[in-house]
């Protein structure tokens, strides 16, 4: 029987999929439940034109979005540290793969996850918004690089994520090379990293900001860049993750 | 062949291997014998790649164990495999990862096993979970068999079964097993070598046949004696 590392990745994937079920399950039932609700009030006919209703629609929109996008980095704590309560990690340790594909297929399907939850959270917003306040949408395409702006917010937010997800796995696995409050060592990293990053970032951003200041004004300039340090952040955390799991974990 | 050279390893304060030298041949089923917290799990675990040495350096044909895992088949104590597979899917799950997966031999022991491949994992007895870990285990052409505790709180009857379908598919000397276990009855008449371990250094360790003849009585005489009279 041949094996490739492809097909490697794709079962591990397949398998933290299935995994991820739940989570994706969650915000759709949210989505549908909670816009719908609002959708039926809204377009009562008392309600048409009523500019308070119409306000009130921004929160089941941010409510499900919120939710899309902060149940990945909740599954991220669940994901790998199932592994270890279940036993399984016997399994994927003794594995013929490294730390980076086992931790990859992961990221990989938080990040499915994500674009899963987000997607089913704007297209059930997009829908109530299109049928209460049409001018909305009309307000997003007439600004000049409107829907390249929020592409970009939409990438900036999901590099974000990947950010916090390496954080996470970062932090566990720190955690389990103690035997003893690994949940404690792993909520103390968790914050510790965050805050040697966010003072790192806060250097580089200055220092950023001065060496290109013109491609800093534009509010594409300024999203790509923030898109790419954002980026190099957690792939370099999340490098550090793959090497202290396959240097230092041990069952 | 594997090799362990000088090799220790605490956890805490707590000994598990101390200055463990032995090599283990190829092509032999070797069993490795001793006590609760003896070291045999983390002797087993450590040719895996799942625990490192402290001192000492331990080698699978030459190379670092995670290096060798492709041609490990590894059944740990524990139920480590995903509750929510079914049978069928854990071997296809497994099979993705190794080249030596042999279908036809899967098929076969689902049969002698008398396993049901839709049978979720999460859902059958133990005594069949510890069948479907040999299955996934066993079904594989790999050069290393390493099996920790394999009939541990498993009925008379299954034991027999798994002992049987190790038996069945063996290939002497082109494969090697180690079976480490307390179990010595059930798998004397396995073990071409046996290695008895205490407190993490070697014990006794020998060919079967020959601690037989010299000593007049079993093997697991012969570790009662040997733990006796350490004891003493």
């Amino acid at each position: 029987m041949s094996t490739n590392k492809m097909k490697m990745f794709f079962a591990l994937y397949t398998k933290d999929m299935r995994e991820s079920i739940p989570e994706i399950t969650v915000v759709a039932a949210v989505a549908v439940i909670l816009n719908g609700i609002f959708y039926l009030r809204v377009i009562r006919p008392e309600a048409a034109g009523d500019s308070n209703t119409q306000l009130a629609l921004i929160i089941p929109v941010l409510m499900v979005m919120g939710l899309a996008v902060f149940l990945p980095l909740f599954s991220s704590f669940k994901l790998l540290s199932r592994e270890w309560n279940n036993n399984t990690v016997y399994f994927i340790m003794a594995l013929p793969v490294s730390g980076a594909m086992i931790l990859g297929s992961k990221l990989l399907a938080l990040l499915t996850q994500y674009v899963v939850g987000t997607l089913i959270a704007g297209i059930t917003g997009l829908i109530l918004v299109w049928n209460v306040i049409p001018e909305l949408m009309n307000l997003i395409s007439g600004q000049p690089h409107g829907f390249s702006v929020v592409l970009l917010l939409y990438s900036l937010s999901a590099v974000f994520l990947v950010y916090l997800i390496s954080i996470s796995f970062f932090s566990q696995i720190i955690g389990r090379l103690s035997s003893r409050f690994s949940g404690l060592i792993t909520g103390g990293v968790f914050i510790l990293t965050l805050y040697i990053v966010g003072k790192i970032n806060d250097l580089t951003s200055n220092l950023n900001i001065r060496m290109f200041a013109d491609w800093y004004t534009t509010p594409i300039g300024s999203l790509l860049t923030a898109n790419l340090m954002v980026l190099v952040t957690a792939a370099v955390i999340f490098t550090l993750a793959v090497v202290v799991y396959n240097k230092k974990v041990e069952l | 062949m594997i090799e362990f050279k000088n090799v220790s390893k605490r956890f805490g304060t707590t000994v598990a291997l101390e200055k463990f030298d032995y090599k283990f041949e190829q092509g032999k089923i070797i069993g490795l014998f001793g006590p609760n917290g003896a070291g045999k799990s983390t002797s087993i675990k450590m040719i895996v790649g799942l625990n490192r040495p402290d001192a000492g350096e331990v080698t699978v044909d030459g190379k670092e164990p995670r290096i060798s895992r492709a041609n490990i088949a590894y059944l740990p104590e524990i139920d480590h495999l995903y509750p929510w597979m079914p049978i069928k899917q854990a071997a296809r799950f497994t099979s993705t990862f190794y080249a030596d997966w042999d279908e036809t031999k899967y098929n076969e022991l689902l049969n002698f096993l008398n396993l049901d491949p839709q049978m979720k994992i999460g859902k059958i007895s133990k005594g069949q979970r510890a069948k479907t870990k040999l299955l996934l285990t066993v079904s594989r052409r790999a050069p290393y068999l390493l099996m920790d505790e394999p009939l541990s709180g498993i009925d008379i009857l299954t034991r027999e079964d798994i002992i049987d379908a190790i038996i069945k598919d063996y290939r002497e000397g082109e494969q090697t097993i180690i079976i480490s276990t307390h179990e010595i009855a059930e798998v004397e008449r396995l073990v071409d070598e046996v290695v008895f371990l205490d407190k993490g250094r070697v014990k006794l360790a020998g060919s079967a046949d020959e601690l037989r003849a010299e000593r007049g009585h079993s093997l697991v005489e012969t570790m009662k004696e040997a733990f006796r009279n350490v004891n003493q």
